[in-house]
């Protein structure tokens, strides 16, 4: 089919279906698992694991929004319902957090997640280009949320099979005793700098020891040479503020979630400059050559018509500024 | 939001016919709202004869011209300026405890925090004498009703949200709120500001919609006819997109009707960053500094070139009918989006057309199907309606077709969980509350918060090296960065080019002449002005007009203003920066500012 142009043939069996079709799988999945992580945020207790839900539910919107576009453009309908799959899931996730808690949900989650991997493994052999590459994201994100997820039940579990199965050993992901979730990284990794933990009168707010040094090397310089005059509770409610932020917050995705997932860590590319700095383009904005307008005003008190006469006064005003 | 549940000026203008005492919080008035200014002029004249307290570090055009009292602070200090007011209120019982008792919640808090700020304390800080915050508190405290406005000297300033908050709860510990010449009244700079708040073109969801309640979300999705599961995401302000194009995250930036090349804060890295992305432009003008590095303008339509509508700050809607035809290829900016949507084949759930209407009045009774039932609802205006009556304030429904004057008048306010437009943001640090935690912990099920926080002094400080603060602000005859303003010769000629207010005794102690060159240095970059020498700034404070800045020039004063935006409401930090002036010691051949 001429539209399927960002397709290969690897799978014979696929050979001839559009994009469409190889994508729609993988979307109703994709949402189908938003509407489980909905139905787990709605359960949740823990504030910092619902900020962890928030993210992946974030993500893989991405994904959603990404491959949605690729059908758009060549014309199909992406098939944005989730089918009946999302309502199972869903309810699954709602009955497990409330009957077993936080764990049981993330594993029930890492279900999900593992049928999604290994839909884009297949799917991504059958295409290439722009598609590829847009599912070449969506697969890493997945990688990383799996990690996420199959870390924090390591933890909560303390099961030896579950921390054998990360790329790192399970302290690089949690310097505590016990499991929490960054609202940066969603880990609790050892740093050089204390962790930020505030509760009331604040709203609970955490970021983890790792994630306060990479967020205080984030300030630009001419604010980070001055934070050292700033108050302690200004510092970190300044970094607090800079670590929840999304600039930052894809900064730990690509930097930090990446490589504990086992991958590369992934830099943005910056695109190239089109132009030398402050070029003189075109002139500035001059005035046209108009006939002056005289308005009429009709003031209905001494303080009106005296504030008027000096607005038209320039004299009058520029003594203000 | 953070004291009320959801955004939406409670008053009307009328207040302030009604009222017996204003106060105009970092809004210069004379300059910047002239009809309204006139309006609180005429009501001095009137029978109530308000008292008019104006708050600003400036001595502006709108403390000389009808002020009965300035309160000239140094920037950056709202926050405890606010604090002192509310702590002589209490002191002198000039409070409501009935309201207080019944209508909102957090008053112990409130009164621990702002007990800390003596008058005395607050002079040290603002630089305010002590008898003079007295003397406001007691006119504010005494009369029988207060309006309160503020601006974007309380926006984009030092704890902007942290400062909205105190004017508010100002008003709540007075009960001053809901009834005739009574309220808080936060402004917008223009109509525009209005409308994207309320329908979510900032990046928050449309009719005050909390991102974080699937309620929400679902009902939203159920009247666009898409699935849920893509709605729900955390806003992102506009400082953060920018930032997110200065990191790469961020490819392609369309950018509509705003010229961030001059506005947006340090500005060298804005126009490196802009210079980095594939940037679409859509504006009325292709010669903004924005359009010139744009990759691919889409000329539009400005008013009087198409039909739509605006709600201005006491939430009234009017009808602005197309009078002529846009020039050459430009287009109203919804046929641009229509076509666009097109384009990209967008559909809802049922494969059929997302945007399924073709002109202003489809689109606004979309809105007004979207609003139905929410906090600012429209449903009960419509094109003939708007045109009839010329103008209607929301909310207005089919049970209320005059639409409401004023909000909160029975003393219920939208803080239950189901309604709130947020769950409770933490002023410091921008962060919100989960909904079970909202739901648990804090919802106050109707009443109001009293929102009271700690003053901090601004990130930018000054030292040896930076011992002034520059603010910005703007002049009655420019609009921001004038890309219409600069195209009439009688306001250009009125305004014609960028300057230095600097104070008698900072520019006798530099050896500086009126008209004087300076240099103004900050620790991002540098600008040059002459200087205008004077007593409209105290000593150790410049200020510079913001809307200058063409390309290859030192004009525009955002180079000097750091790239810090407020965590709660996101809006960017631009007028307090630490500088140091640097005398170049030419005198420009013409000071206009001497003219006719």
């Amino acid at each position: 089919m001429a539209r399927a142009v960002t397709r290969t043939h690897a799978s014979a069996h696929r050979a001839d279906a559009p994009l469409e079709d190889l994508l729609a799988p993988l979307l109703i999945q994709e949402i189908a698992t938003i509407a489980a992580i909905d139905a787990a945020i709605a359960a949740e207790k823990y504030p910092d694991y619902v900020v962890m839900y928030q993210g992946t539910k974030t993500g893989k919107q991405s994904n959603v929004e990404q491959m949605a576009t690729l059908i758009r453009r060549l014309g199909g309908v992406p098939p944005e319902h989730g089918g009946l799959r999302r309502y199972v899931l869903k309810a699954q996730l709602a009955i497990t957090e409330r009957v077993s808690g936080t764990t049981a949900t993330l594993k029930a989650m890492r279900v999900g997640e593992l049928r999604l991997l290994r839909l884009y493994t297949e799917t991504i052999e059958q295409v290439d280009g722009l598609a590829r590459r847009a599912l070449g994201k969506a697969l890493g994100r997945t990688i990383v949320h799996c990690h996420i997820l199959t870390a924090h039940i390591a933890k909560r579990t303390a099961a030896a099979r579950e921390a054998e199965s990360l790329p790192l050993p399970l302290d690089r992901y949690f310097a505590g005793p016990r499991a929490k979730a960054c609202m940066r990284c969603h880990f609790d990794r050892p740093g050089t700098l204390p962790a930020l933990e505030r509760g009331d009168p604040h709203l609970y707010t955490y970021v983890c020891a790792g994630c306060h040094v990479d967020v205080r090397a984030e300030f630009p310089p001419d604010l980070a040479s001055q934070m050292d005059r700033w108050p302690r509770h200004v510092q970190d409610a300044r970094v607090l503020q800079h670590a929840l932020g999304r600039p930052s917050v894809l900064n730990a995705i690509h930097a930090v979630l990446y490589p504990l997932s086992g991958l590369a860590p992934e830099t943005s590319v910056r695109a190239r400059k089109k132009a030398l700095l402050v070029p003189a383009l075109a002139p500035p904005p001059s005035p046209a050559e108009e006939t002056r307008t005289v308005l009429a005003v009709q003031p209905h008190t001494t303080g009106e018509a005296q504030y008027v006469a000096e607005l038209f006064d320039y004299r009058t005003v520029r003594t203000s500024w | 939001m953070e004291n009320f549940g959801a955004d939406g000026p409670p008053g009307a203008y009328e207040d302030f016919e009604r009222t017996e005492c204003i106060v105009l919080v970092g809004h210069n008035a004379a300059e910047q709202s002239t009809v309204l200014w006139m309006r609180i002029l005429a009501a001095k004249a009137g029978p109530l004869r308000p008292k008019v307290i104006v708050i600003d570090p400036r001595r502006t055009f709108t403390v000389t011209t009808g002020a009965d009292l300035h309160l000239q602070l140094k920037p950056g200090t709202n926050v405890a300026l606010l604090n002192g007011i509310c702590h002589v209120l209490i002191e002198n019982g000039w409070i409501d405890r009935r309201f207080i008792e019944t209508h909102t919640v957090k008053f112990d808090q409130f009164r621990e925090i702002v007990a800390r700020y003596t008058p005395e304390r607050v002079e040290s800080i603002c630089g305010v004498a002590a008898d003079t915050l007295r003397q406001a508190a007691e006119w504010i405290g005494t009369s029988r009703s207060t309006v309160t406005t503020c601006l974007q000297g309380v926006y984009q300033s030092n704890q902007a949200t942290a400062a909205a908050c105190a004017i508010n709860s100002m008003h709540l510990l007075m009960g001053k709120i809901g009834r005739p010449g009574s309220a808080p009244l936060q402004f917008a700079g223009q109509p525009s500001s209005m409308n994207t708040r309320e329908v979510g073109a900032d990046g928050t969801y449309p009719a005050y919609r909390n991102w974080e309640d699937h309620n929400h979300m679902l009902d939203l999705a159920k009247r666009w006819n898409v699935p849920v599961e893509l709605l729900g995401k955390k806003p992102v302000g506009a400082p953060e997109i920018f930032k997110l194009c200065e990191l790469g995250y961020v490819k392609v930036l369309w950018n509509i009707g705003t010229n961030p090349a001059v506005s947006m804060t340090d500005r060298t890295k804005q126009l490196r960053t802009l210079n980095g992305v594939f940037l679409v432009v859509q504006d009325c003008f292709a010669d903004t500094e924005t359009a010139q590095l744009a990759d691919v303008v889409l000329p539009s339509a400005m008013w009087g070139e198409k039909t739509g509508c605006m709600t201005n700050a006491e939430r009234r809607c009017t009808l602005l009918r197309k009078a002529v035809d846009p020039p050459g290829e430009a287009r109203s900016d919804l046929d641009i989006f229509l076509d666009f949507a097109d384009r990209m084949n967008l559909r809802d759930a049922d494969g059929h057309r997302l945007i399924w209407y073709t002109d202003p009045e489809g689109a606004f009774d979309e809105w007004r199907e979207v609003s139905r039932g929410c906090i600012p609802d429209y449903s009960g205006m419509s094109y003939a309606r708007l045109a009839e009556t010329g103008g209607l304030q929301w909310p207005c429904t089919a049970a209320k077709p005059e639409g409401t004057v004023r909000l909160y008048e029975d003393r219920s306010f939208p803080t239950q969980w189901y309604i709130s437009e947020s769950f409770e943001k933490d002023i410091e640090t921008g962060h919100e509350h989960t909904l079970n935690e909202y739901r648990e912990k804090r919802d106050p099920k109707g009443r109001a918060v009293l929102v009271a926080t700690d003053y901090q002094p601004p990130l930018d400080r000054t030292d040896d090296d930076f011992p002034f603060i520059a603010i910005s602000g703007r002049q009655v005859y420019r609009w921001h960065t004038r890309t219409k303003t600069g195209r009439a010769p009688a306001l250009h000629d009125a305004g014609p080019s960028v300057f230095v207010s600097v104070s008698r005794h900072d520019a006798g102690r530099l050896g500086i002449d009126d008209g004087d060159t300076v240099r103004i240095v900050s620790r991002r970059g540098a600008i040059v002005a002459p200087a205008k020498v004077g007593d409209v700034v105290c000593a150790g404070v410049v200020f510079i007009p913001f809307h200058y800045g063409e390309l290859g020039e030192e004009h525009a004063v955002n180079t000097l203003m750091p790239q810090t935006w407020d965590p709660v409401s996101k809006q960017p930090i631009q007028k307090i920066a630490a500088v140091r002036l640097e005398p170049i010691g030419t005198t420009v051949e013409r000071q206009w500012w001497h003219e006719q």
